[in-house]
């Protein structure tokens, strides 16, 4: 990057807690602070500090001095120290504040200034969500790549002693090539004693759980409205966390083990225990544990403070307003829970955003504070001094079994909605004139067998150096190794009829289990809720026969995992442009390693359901002058960047609702725009090393 | 020929590996390439050369054939260690048995310095320290403290984050002390953290982790275990412990501690240590409020009890007691006399492999730390360690320690209740009795103590593993008192010079309702503060003595002994003395913290005939001065009595209250403790 402004902004994504004036970008670049920017700490040392980070440097970016310092007193009930957290209100008005902040630096030269100035001062964590949310909206930096937050803060993702191993690697050898990669260990939070064990590597999988703090910065909860108010950002907070659960409950499937059940009795035992031993470098604590059989209690504490009955309360407030067809907000106004809107608006007030819930007061925070609840189940009224379990924290909650079985009480909320809505017709369905006839996904080798698809372990490594504060690795790359799920590359081949003229459809994939947990084959009702997006996009259909091939690897739904794991520094990057923008990392979108469900060695059967709908009926009227943006490829869950969501129907159509058939073999029996076909998925217990 | 004192910097930075430089004076071991681990062998030139840029001082290794370190090895370098565990003690005793079997210093050095990098971190320290504490030629090194070597089990694990930035951002000139918060465990809303102060002192815990370095349980060679009357010298040293910590409590307008006398209750108190184990990459696990122990079966550390097995141990203990016998494993019976029941019964309850039948009584002490430190995790499900209750460096610090200890205690004090009690020519000292006693402060009103906040700064430089070197200070807030003098009348009506043995104690008046004690009570809250020998001369005697040369403590220097400070010259006298003695309870904990408006306490006096108690053997060079808890280095028990003499045994018939209780010899005062809550900077 040239724009040495630019680049300043880039590097204050590392090293999060070192002090603003150490070197970043591997020993090669400090910033010079106005003197009035050093900490009490160092104002004292200023000279000696500021000498002795900028020997041996190649580059100095001057900083700007603030035309004002900024109040931070907003911040002061988050402490340095503290663990931060976008499920608690208090935290997330404070982020809300420091995201108008930084949104109001009137150019880029305050803004970096005043990052600069603010790093110290505030919560590390606050600093770089409220920072990464600014350079996502602000006009003046597009070109800043975000890091992946897994890089700024390891300790969130990886077992601990991989940072030890790391520390020691970096400070024994120099960079010369003689550096190995650092091994992430696998299965390290439970035994096989354990049932739930067998889905930690979905839990626990870095590209998920980033994937899942990348979604928040993406749709903050608080802040300028500009920034919170999204299109259809309460439905996509339903959309996404449902698609989650169709995963994981298909993933579940693929263990041997039955649906996650709801955590719907907020007062009885929860036998799942979770030791996550991931260690924060925030405050140097290691997330709290919950043991087996722990009862949730009232929280009454300094930082929280909810009792289990507001949350059934608000349970049953949101429950009997869908009952009855309406919400009311604050001043009393019936607002219709309609088919089209209906389901953003509930998205919004379950979550709660407590900028667009359309009365909070009444309907209250349900899915935060059930978050908060649980986090605190250990330390409930702060006898003990505890900060908050995984469960508190986006960046760590998926790791925790309970975090599915309470989005499962959740997403029944919205099914429930959706399930009073009226079925599916016919228009709404149909396509006419055009019929898929033939339906693969195959591998890309061409002795491949059609519709049997390949999972496997695969060992990739990720760079630490960013994340390693006060370490010795300041002159170079430290890599981590750690073992992931992967699937083989394939190809999805569609014979589409067009009977009429050159049209536009909407080609919508999904794959579905076919039996559930007793072997029994699944109805249509039951099997629409484990549906799982796989793709979708836009295709002409010219008159006559049609062949359309689509890569696995262009999936709406995910982003390629490896680029987001790049290496910190110039180095690394591609230097055209058109590859440096493609390059770029939105962070949001789910991880392509996981596209595929994990199936079985033996081979698991699925649904193919691939559809095509009207694309007139689907088209969105863009606002003119919006400019393209770079990383549109996983819109199905992130939406577009200052765009409207690509696609009219309801999210997840046309699963959300019911449907007029019993199975899904009489559906695509109906719909001539639909069709499926049986899709065996077999995982081969081997690691490839790709480190 | 390899210089001792060269052993004794493999201690520091345990996770590092060997080569890396080490000491004040920077130092590297040339380490020959054979020795290296794997991950080293290939680029021993690279690392070995950047390791040795600025050093001054270079150390020779041997290149020896070693011997084989498999067992040692078989606990992984990730693993935490415990003494409680017996596979673990299985493998640290094979590792001290090859370190003590090397036939000179030399060879010593190589196999540590081969071993270093090899076995787990703890487990080495541990082995090579027991070693080095007796083994002929070493045994006048002066052993490092334990705290700063694995800092992270006696300090809140925030700090480290700033010792760390403080490290690399600063250097080591300008670098400032970190400040380690008080109140970091827990909040007031918790009663029992009224007591952080004494659970979470540093001394107190690296005197219990000395105390089990000096009396290991187990060892492959029987002398290092079979120590005069350490089994008594368990029960005793854990009986003060007791009657230290319900002072305490009553110092914090708490009831004395609820032995923990059913396995099948929830153990109300949580408590979360918030402490890292560097070694393990783990946090000690907590332990919730109301947890309950489980049945253990963890095949890795090859546990598999019941609280049924538990039980029954007890029981068996219990009956034993009773009938005033136990069986051998040959069916003897050994009788549990006055003089020696006591030491059977340590052996057997802690258990130590002097346990007379260890398959029938059991391993109850050691099983109840077990049960408890696992009470988060029993088979190993969730692939945790034990809690802080499985390691003797951090089991004080929580509140469910003292809980089983009161349990132990009171089996302990079911026999010692079925002895006959002293009787008073027994008791008496014919010719000598006490006619005054006065305690003061400096300057202070007489009987009055005075109790407050210090905050004292440590080098913590030798235990950050990977930061630039230099030094960099933690500090710390402990209690302290001012120091004080005993002033003793004795009159020596005899007409002859007579020897007297003092035993000075202390203990509150009233129990948690207000109530004055019965003695029968108090006796069990009698806390040792001082025990020494004194001429009386024919006529009035007045003795002086000061309250830091009690013989339950050690001075605030060694508790921390802090290797850079000038120290006295090996081989002296003074150096010997300095030596062997981590053991000690911490001078700064002498007297409980009492309360603001002062806790009014008994403070008893007792002369006895030195001639009757007095072991005969020479004490010169053998640190001695904390022997009342700790014993003394390879002599007997400078006392014959038995331990805790005369509040042992329950008291005569007649003798309810303290004051019955006194025959001339004895005597008591009220003395009051205050607390002050205000805090001061230790002048180094």
């Amino acid at each position: 990057m040239t724009n040495t402004d630019l680049k300043a902004l880039e590097l204050l994504f590392q090293r999060p807690l070192e002090p603003v004036f150490t070197t970043r970008d591997q020993g090669k670049t400090v910033l010079e602070l106005p003197d009035s920017f050093y900490t009490d700490r160092y104002r004292n040392d200023a000279d000696d500090v500021s000498n002795r980070f900028s020997q041996n440097v190649e580059l100095k970016i001057p900083i700007q001095e603030l035309a004002r310092k900024p109040n931070l007193d907003f911040a002061k009930k988050l402490s340095l120290k503290n663990q931060f957290s976008l499920f608690n209100s208090n935290h997330q008005d404070i982020a809300g504040k420091l995201i108008q902040l930084f949104l109001d630096a009137p150019n880029l030269k305050q803004f970096v200034s005043l990052a600069a100035f603010t790093k110290d001062r505030l919560n590390p964590v606050l600093f770089q969500y409220a920072y990464a949310v600014a350079i996502a909206h602000r006009e003046d930096t597009r070109e800043v790549p975000i890091t992946n937050i897994s890089q700024v803060f390891p300790g969130n993702f990886v077992e601990p002693s991989a940072l030890k191993d790391a520390r020691q690697e970096a400070s024994v050898i120099a960079d010369t090539g003689n550096r190995v990669h650092v091994d992430i260990p696998r299965n390290y939070t439970a035994s096989d004693r354990e049932d739930e064990q067998r889905l930690a590597y979905f839990r626990e999988d870095i590209g998920v759980n980033s994937h899942h703090w990348h979604w928040h910065l993406v749709y903050p909860a608080s802040g300028p409205v500009a920034v919170v108010n999204k299109d259809r950002r309460g439905e996509l907070f339903y959309y996404m966390h449902h698609q989650i659960l169709a995963r994981y409950n298909t993933e579940r499937f693929c263990n041997n083990l039955k649906r996650v059940q709801p955590l719907s009795n907020l007062r009885g035992e929860i036998p799942e225990g979770y030791f996550p031993k991931i260690l924060s470098s925030v405050n140097n604590r290691t997330y709290p544990s919950r043991i087996s059989n722990q009862l949730l209690r009232d929280v009454d504490r300094p930082d929280a403070s909810i009792e289990i009955a507001e949350v059934e309360r608000w349970r049953d407030r949101v429950l009997a307003s869908i009952d009855q067809g309406f919400v009311e907000n604050s001043s009393g106004q019936r607002i219709p829970l309609d088919e089209v809107t209906g389901i953003d608006i509930l998205g919004n007030l379950i979550e709660a955003s407590s900028t667009l819930s359309i009365n909070s007061q009444y309907y209250g925070n349900l899915h935060n504070q059930g978050h908060t609840i649980i986090s605190f189940a250990h330390d409930p009224d702060f006898r003990h001094l505890e900060e908050f379990g995984v469960m508190g924290d986006v960046t760590t909650a998926m790791r925790d079994p309970v975090f599915y079985r309470w989005h499962t009480f959740v997403d029944n909320i919205f099914n429930k909605f959706k399930t009073l809505l009226d079925p599916y017709n016919a228009s709404q369905l149909g396509f006419d004139g055009v019929s898929v006839d033939y339906v693969e996904a195959k591998l890309g080798a061409s002795n491949a067998q059609a519709n049997t698809l390949l999972t496997y372990w695969q060992k990739s490594s990720a760079d630490l150096a960013a994340g390693l504060d006060f370490g010795p690795s300041a002159d170079g790359n430290i890599f981590a190794s750690f073992t992931h799920l992967q699937n083989a590359p394939f190809t999805y081949t569609f014979n589409v009829t067009n009977n009429g003229p050159k049209r536009t459809g909407t080609c919508r994939i999904f794959i579905c289990p076919k039996v559930d947990e007793r072997n029994q084959p699944l109805r249509l009702e039951e099997q629409r809720l484990l549906a799982i997006e796989m793709d979708k996009f836009t295709c002409e259909l010219l008159p006559g026969e049609n062949t359309i091939r689509r890569e696995s690897s262009d999936s709406s739904v995910a982003i390629p995992f490896e680029r987001s794991f790049r290496p910190i520094g110039a180095a690394y990057q591609p230097k055209g442009a058109d590859e440096l923008a493609r390059f770029r990392f939105c962070g949001c979108g789910w991880p392509q390693h996981l596209l595929l469900p994990k199936g079985k060695p033996q081979g698991m059967l699925f649904d193919l359901f691939v559809m095509i709908s009207d694309y007139s009926q689907d088209a969105v009227q863009q606002p003119t002058n919006t400019p393209n943006d770079a990383c549109s490829t996983a819109y199905s869950f992130c939406g577009l960047k200052d765009k409207l969501y690509p696609d009219k129907r309801t999210m997840g159509f046309p699963f959300d609702r019911r449907l007029p058939n019993a199975s899904l073999a009489e559906l695509t029996g109906a719909f001539s725009n639909m069709a499926k076909t049986d899709l065996k998925i077999v995982f081969s217990d081997r690691i490839v090393d790709k480190a | 020929m390899a210089n001792k004192n060269n052993l004794l910097l493999l201690f520091e930075h345990p996770n590092e590996p060997v080569f890396l430089s080490k000491g004040k004076k920077p130092t590297v071991f040339d380490v020959p390439d054979s020795f290296l681990t794997d991950r080293y062998r290939p680029i021993s030139n690279e690392v070995q050369t950047r390791a040795g840029e600025n050093v001054e001082q270079r150390i020779p290794v041997r290149e020896i054939s070693v011997p084989d370190l498999r067992i040692p090895m078989s606990l992984g370098r990730n693993e935490n260690f415990s003494l409680f565990i017996p596979r673990h003690r299985r493998i640290a005793g094979r590792l001290i048995d090859i370190f003590m079997n090397m036939r000179s210093v030399e060879d010593l050095q190589s196999v540590a310095v081969y071993a270093r990098d090899r076995v787990n971190p703890v487990l080495f320290n541990y082995a090579l320290s027991v070693a080095l504490l007796h083994r002929p030629d070493t045994q006048n090194l002066d052993l490092p403290a334990f705290s700063q070597m694995f800092p992270e089990r006696f300090v809140d694990s925030q700090v480290f984050r700033q010792l760390r930035e403080e490290s690399f951002v600063v250097s080591s000139g300008s670098r400032m002390p970190i400040v380690i918060p008080r109140d970091y465990t827990a909040s007031d809303l918790d009663p029992e953290h009224r007591l952080w102060y004494f659970r979470e002192d540093m001394g107190i815990n690296l005197h219990h982790w000395h105390w089990h370095l000096v009396y290991p349980f187990e060892a492959a060679d029987r002398s290092i275990v079979a120590k005069d009357r350490r089994g008594e010298l368990f029960y005793y040293m854990h009986e003060q412990i007791i009657a230290r910590y319900n002072m305490e409590r009553f110092s914090n307008n708490l009831a004395r501690v609820q032995p923990f006398n059913n396995l099948r209750d929830p153990i109300t108190e949580g408590y979360f240590p918030k402490m890292d184990s560097l070694v393990a990459s783990r946090a000690w696990p907590p332990r919730f409020d109301n947890t309950r122990l489980g049945d253990l079966n963890r095949e890795a550390d090859q546990i598999n009890l019941e609280i049924g097995d538990l039980e029954r141990w007890r029981d068996r203990i219990l009956e034993a007691i009773h009938q005033k016998f136990v069986v051998n494993e040959t069916g003897q019976r050994i009788e549990l006399d006055e003089a020696t029941g006591i030491d059977t019964l340590g052996n057997m309850i802690e258990a130590s492999i002097l346990s007379p039948n260890s398959s029938f009584y059991g391993d109850l002490h050691n099983n109840g730390h077990i049960f408890i430190s696992y009470a988060h995790d029993i088979n190993s499900k969730h692939l945790e360690s034990f809690g802080v209750m499985g390691d003797s460096s951090t089991a004080m610090r929580d509140p469910v320690f003292y809980r089983w200890h009161a349990y132990i205690d009171r089996i302990f004090q079911e026999h010692k209740s079925r002895l006959s009690a002293y009787t008073e020519p027994q008791l008496n000292y014919s010719g000598i009795s006490i006619t005054g006693i006065q305690v003061a402060t400096n300057g202070g009103q007489p009987n009055v103590l005075s109790t407050f906040w210090q905050q004292s700064d440590l080098n913590l430089s030798r235990g950050l593993d990977f930061v630039p070197r230099g030094n960099v200070f933690a500090r710390f807030t402990h209690l302290q008192h001012l120091p004080f003098t005993y002033t003793i009348n004795v009159q020596n009506d005899s007409g002859a010079m007579r020897f007297g043995y003092v035993r000075i104690f202390i203990a509150p008046k009233n129990d948690e309702r207000g109530q004055p004690m019965q003695l029968r009570e108090q006796r069990l809250m009698m806390v040792e503060l001082d025990k020494f020998a004194a001429q009386l001369n024919p006529g009035p005697n007045t003795l002086r003595r000061r309250s830091t040369e009690s013989s339950v403590t050690i001075p605030f220097e060694r508790t921390f002994r802090n290797l850079d400070a000038n120290r006295p010259a090996d081989n002296t006298p003074e150096g010997l003395e300095f030596n062997f003695c981590g053991c000690g309870w911490p001078q700064n904990m002498l007297i409980p913290k009492g309360l603001p408006e002062g806790l009014p306490c008994d403070l008893f006096i007792m002369v006895s005939n030195y001639e009757n108690d007095r072991i005969d053997q020479q004490l010169t060079g053998r640190c001695s001065d904390a022997a009342s808890y700790c014993g003394v280095k390879d002599r007997l028990y400078p006392d014959r009595r038995s331990m805790g003499y005369p509040f042992d045994r329950v008291p005569r018939t007649g003798a309810e209250r303290l004051a019955n209780f006194l025959t001339p010899n004895m005597s008591i005062v009220d003395v009051t403790i205050r607390h002050e809550n205000r805090t001061v900077q230790r002048q180094n």
